[in-house]
This record gives structure tokens, C-alpha cells and sequence, in this order.
């Protein structure tokens, strides 16, 4: 087993390359970039295709409580209104649900940029101004150089760089940021928050006696 | 789906199939609505805040506190319609906005006379259990009037009046949020208050009595 080890910290010193006494610091380094590269992992799994599948579920659930809304609103006078309050309750709530699991990983999402941000920035401190020596995953290292002269839009870069880009430079330039809450490319859940209306749920106007 | 959710869910279906609670008390729905598309595309009228409320049928008057939003108590675990003082329930008030105090709203309130649903709260009771100013809403039928009261400082602002399209009367855990503060292509108004049977373990009236009504002039 020893000999093992010592195998791997030979191999792991031949790849960084490095003089005995940087070793520490590069270790460090590497290691923040491989922190930096496994946040990174995190924030695509967030944006891929299943956001935009749950993106979906949730309008064509927003579809579904409409028509079922309409049709309530629209019943002839004498049709039982039972079931179509009942079809509507049930749309309502996987209306709901859809839009919660949006929310949730929105939520998420927030985080896990947040995390980013502060990995980059423990990596930043550790590497110092030396380049990376060893690319941690096949994902580039990112960097948090100012941004380009040229323009940037939110469909031509990743989220986790166009969150790099509006971290260099918070007067945000490129406008990668409308609402201004730090947070770059956000999805745009516009039609969905046209629809949410508050209150919700009933009003407790009594006076908590009989 | 929490167990929770599904348990209320089959509740409301068995509930609204046996039409306890949930069915309307006279009158239709009111009239149909767009599925969406709000005021952005409507021409905006004068929209000044409300500044009383009276319903002749029922000899009901009074002036109107803006009411926002409030996590306190709420039937749901939702940001609900916050109340008039229960102490003082002959005061109505009028949903401002999630957030009363910004005088140019904040986007999701309607003034009475701009499309979309005004919403106007009162209490059936007070806290010492003396009637409050909605004691009878559920008395109103569809065609009995509504005048809301309008005040700017600037210019003198006619009286609106609204006519009743429809009363129902809804358990709290089943509020028509979407039919009750849904946005609407022409300006209405709803009413709120308390009804059905005193809930002793939830300390509350186990319903809400919602008034729909349009407005005429």
C-alpha cells in the first residue's frame, strides 16, 4: 500500500510539474480549481434540458387550469358545477406542483452561482496570478477577466460565464442582469409570474369569535 | 404530491361533488374572461384609490384602509389578504398591494374602475363578537348595487357603482385565488368576508363569502 502511495504522489508531482517548494501551493490551487470545476458540474446539471422539460410542464399545466377555467366560467346554467370546480381544483394543483419544482430548482440555481462565485474567488487567492498548470476536468478553467469589448448575450454564453462576466464587471455593461439581484441570465419565468396572483387562498375576516 | 396535498385534494373533490360548501348561492359566474393577457393592452382610465365603500341593500357604509399582504394566520400556507384590525370591524379596507405603503402600487392591486378585480375585505365579526360590516354580504344577490367612493385631490371623482354578477361561499382551504384575484378585461369588484360555521379548533368561521360584481358606472 505504501508503495502505492508513494506511486501516486510521484505521478501527481511529475504532473504538476512543480518545484518542492511551490508544492503546497500548488496543491492548493488545484485543488481550488477542482472546486471551482465540480461547482461547475453542479450549475450545468441545473441548466440543461430538464429545466427546460420542467420549464414546459409547468405552461402546459398553466394551459391545462385555463381551460379548465374556462370551462368553469362557461357552463351553462343548470350543468353541475361540482366537477368542473373539481377538474379545476385538480389542474390547480398540478399547476402548483409544477411550478414549485421551477422554483425550487431556481432557487437552487441562485446557490449554486453563489458558490461558484466564491469558489473562483478562494481560486483566485490560491493559484495567485500562476496559470493553471493542470486543467481539473475537461471543462476550461474559468476565468474572471473583464469582458470582452465585444458584446455579450445571454443565449451565446453558458450561465456559469455570463455570471463570471457580470462578477468582473458589476456595472453590467452587457445588461446580462434586468432585474439587477446579482444574478446573471436569469430563466425568464415572465408568463408564468403574470399569472401568479396574490394573495392566495382565503381571508380570515372574522373576529376569532363566534 | 405530499399525502397532505392529495388528502385536501380528494377532500375538495368529494366536497365539491356532494355541493357542500362550494356551490354558488344564486346567480352565474361571472362573465367569461380571457385566459390572460391583462392591462397592458387596455387604455388606462383615472385611477384614483377608493376611499369608501356602501352597499344600500344592506345599509352597509364604510370608509376603506388600504390592506396588503400577510403571513399571520393565514387559511393556507400562503401570503394571504391581510384584514382590517378585527377590533374594528366596521372598518373595510381595500387590497393595496402586496406592499400598501408604496403609494403608486406595486403592480398586482387594482384601483375600483380600472379593469381588472378591485378587492375589498370586511370583517363579518369583530373580536368582541359584534356584527362587522359584512355581517350580511351574504344576503346580496345578483343586481344589487355596490358604490365605491373615490377620492383625488385634484379633480372630483364620481361615485362608481357596481352590480352584484354572483355570491358564493367557499371553504378557506378551497379559495378561488385565480377567480377572486384572476385579472380581468373589464373593471369589477369583489367582496370579501367570513361565513359558514365557527371552526372552534382553527378559531375561525370555516368560510369565506365572496361577492362578484362589474362595474355599470
Amino acid at each position: 500500500m505504501k508503495k502505492i502511495a508513494l506511486t501516486v504522489g510521484a505521478v501527481l508531482a511529475l504532473s504538476l510539474g512543480t518545484a518542492p517548494l511551490a508544492f503546497a501551493d500548488e496543491r492548493d490551487c488545484t485543488r481550488a480549481q477542482r472546486e471551482v470545476a465540480r461547482v461547475e458540474l453542479r450549475l450545468a446539471g441545473l441548466v440543461t434540458e430538464e429545466r427546460n422539460a420542467e420549464r414546459a410542464a409547468l405552461e402546459a399545466a398553466q394551459a391545462a387550469l385555463n381551460t379548465a377555467q374556462d370551462a368553469l366560467r362557461n357552463a351553462a346554467p343548470g350543468v353541475d358545477l361540482g366537477p368542473l370546480r373539481a377538474q379545476v381544483d385538480t389542474a390547480r394543483e398540478a399547476r402548483d406542483a409544477a411550478r414549485e419544482v421551477l422554483n425550487t430548482d431556481s432557487r437552487r440555481l441562485v446557490d449554486v452561482r453563489a458558490d461558484l462565485t466564491a469558489a473562483i474567488a478562494v481560486r483566485d487567492k490560491a493559484c495567485g496570478d500562476t496559470p493553471p498548470t493542470t486543467a481539473p476536468t475537461t471543462t476550461p478553467a474559468p476565468t474572471t477577466t473583464p469582458a470582452p469589448a465585444d458584446d455579450v448575450d445571454c443565449a451565446e454564453v453558458s450561465d456559469a460565464r455570463a455570471q463570471q462576466i457580470l462578477d468582473a464587471d458589476k456595472s453590467d455593461p452587457h445588461n446580462l442582469d434586468d432585474d439587477n439581484d446579482g444574478v446573471a441570465c436569469e430563466e425568464d419565468v415572465t408568463v408564468v409570474r403574470d399569472r401568479v396572483v396574490v394573495p392566495q387562498g382565503g381571508v380570515q375576516t372574522d373576529g376569532g369569535v363566534e | 404530491m405530499t399525502s397532505r396535498k392529495l388528502l385536501v385534494l380528494v377532500l375538495g373533490a368529494v366536497l365539491a361533488l356532494s355541493g357542500c360548501g362550494t356551490e354558488f348561492v344564486e346567480g352565474q359566474t361571472t362573465q367569461p374572461r380571457p385566459t390572460h393577457e391583462p392591462d397592458a393592452e387596455l387604455d388606462p382610465v383615472t385611477v384614483v384609490n377608493p376611499t369608501a365603500v356602501g352597499i344600500p341593500k344592506l345599509g352597509a357604509w364604510s370608509t376603506l384602509i388600504p390592506l396588503g399582504l400577510t403571513e399571520h394566520d393565514c387559511p393556507a400556507d400562503t401570503p394571504c389578504l391581510q384584514p382590517p384590525p378585527a377590533d374594528q370591524p366596521m372598518q373595510a379596507g381595500w387590497y393595496a398591494g402586496a406592499d400598501p405603503r408604496i403609494p403608486e402600487g406595486d403592480g398586482d392591486e387594482y384601483q375600483p374602475g380600472e379593469p381588472g378585480p378591485a378587492v375589498i375585505a370586511g370583517h363579518v365579526n369583530g373580536s368582541g363578537g359584534q356584527d362587522g360590516i359584512f355581517a350580511k354580504l351574504h344576503e346580496l344577490a345578483p343586481g344589487d348595487q355596490i358604490v365605491v367612493e373615490r377620492n383625488d385631490e385634484s379633480t372630483p371623482q364620481p361615485p362608481l357603482t357596481f352590480v352584484v354578477d354572483a355570491v358564493a361561499s367557499f371553504p378557506k382551504n378551497q379559495f378561488p385565488t385565480e377567480d377572486v384575484y384572476g385579472s380581468t378585461d373589464t373593471p369589477e369588484l369583489r367582496l370579501i368576508t367570513c361565513g359558514g360555521e365557527f371552526d372552534r379548533g382553527a378559531g375561525h368561521y370555516r368560510d369565506n363569502v365572496v361577492v362578484w360584481a362589474s362595474l355599470v358606472s
